[in-house]
């Protein structure tokens, strides 16, 4: 092997790279690039199945867990808080249903400028008022 | 889609397509991303057959990564060249303890023209020398003066900063250049 032509490489001088023993690295760098591992046939066919498996195995989404009946009728309102607004309206009127029949009078007997509540009015007097002779 | 078409389309984009079981993305991948996954590791194992395993374990990762890639947000190649340094990294750390005689020689290419010869006689001297580096500065040096990447680009890859990449490879490339000249004898080459 003649020694001229299995030289370091000195004539490929790279003005970038620093010369350490008159040897340039640059030379070296490009003769590996041309000279990796081609991937064999065999190699390129393991990774091609390898592909396929993985593609025939496709991720299954994650099912949504079923939520119990209050849970759906809370999410279908709105969530929690809007639970709470309807719980409080519902006790709200209970409780002015039951606690409060003499304010409700008083207000209404204000409001039409009597001082008892009109129990009704007699709207349909009875049929003996017509029998009556005058 | 065809394969020839697909040269154009990016790694991202494959990979989306073959999440959504496209069969021409797949074989597009494997064709395109194999032999550069195989080369890095080569280079930093020095080992044929561990590297074949390690490409096609760092394949597997990226098929299995695919439904949940996120495209736009890293490059494929950037996250596949950092699995298979860490791929490399583990079997390196099983077999650490191995002395530089058992280093296995690398492959002989077929011979050819004489300026081919000269260039494997170079690739293989420089892939023994290689070896003898602390594994990061193989890595950085690999990456930037064969592989071809910027210094950003491997400090992602690497996962430090672009003055530790340079760094890396300032030390890498002197003991390399120490390592071949101190080798010049023994291998029978002489300046011409």
């Amino acid at each position: 092997m003649p020694g001229a032509a299995m030289n370091w490489g000195t004539t490929m001088a790279d003005k970038t790279q620093p010369k350490d023993d008159g040897l340039d690295l640059q030379a070296f760098f490009d003769a590996a690039q041309g000279q990796g591992p081609e991937a064999s046939p065999d190699l390129l066919a393991r990774v091609l199945a390898d592909a396929e498996d993985q593609r025939a195995a496709p991720v299954a989404p994650a099912r949504r867990p079923r939520l119990p009946r209050l849970r759906a009728l809370a999410a279908a309102l709105g969530g929690w808080p809007a639970f709470a607004g309807l719980a409080t309206a519902a006790v709200t009127g209970v409780w002015i249903g039951f606690s409060a029949p003499d304010t409700v009078d008083d207000l209404t007997a204000g409001y039409l400028g009597i001082a008892e509540t009109p129990q009704f009015a007699d709207l349909m007097p009875q049929f003996d008022m017509f029998m009556t002779e005058g | 889609m065809p394969l020839d078409a697909m040269d154009e389309v990016t790694d991202d984009a494959l990979l989306v397509l073959y999440a959504n079981g496209d069969a021409g993305a797949a074989r597009a991948l494997t064709l395109r991303l194999t032999p550069r996954v195989l080369a890095h590791s080569y280079r930093l194992l020095g080992d044929r057959a561990e590297a074949e395993d390690v490409a096609q374990d760092a394949m597997m990762r990226l098929w299995k990564i695919a439904p949940h890639w996120r495209q736009g947000e890293a490059k494929v190649t950037t996250w596949l060249y950092r699995v298979v340094a860490n791929l490399c990294t583990d079997r390196l750390r099983k077999a650490r303890g191995v002395g530089l005689d058992t280093i296995p020689e690398p492959a002989d290419e077929t011979p050819g023209p004489a300026d081919n010869m000269v260039d494997a006689a170079r690739a293989k001297a420089l892939q023994q020398a290689l070896q003898t580096l602390p594994e990061r500065q193989r890595q950085a040096v690999v990456l930037r003066h064969i592989e071809g990447f910027q210094n950003p680009q491997i400090a992602e890859i690497m996962e430090i900063s672009v003055e530790a990449v340079e760094s890396l490879t300032a030390r890498g490339k002197r003991a390399l250049a120490a390592e071949l000249a101190g080798r010049r004898d023994e291998l029978g080459y002489y300046d011409g």
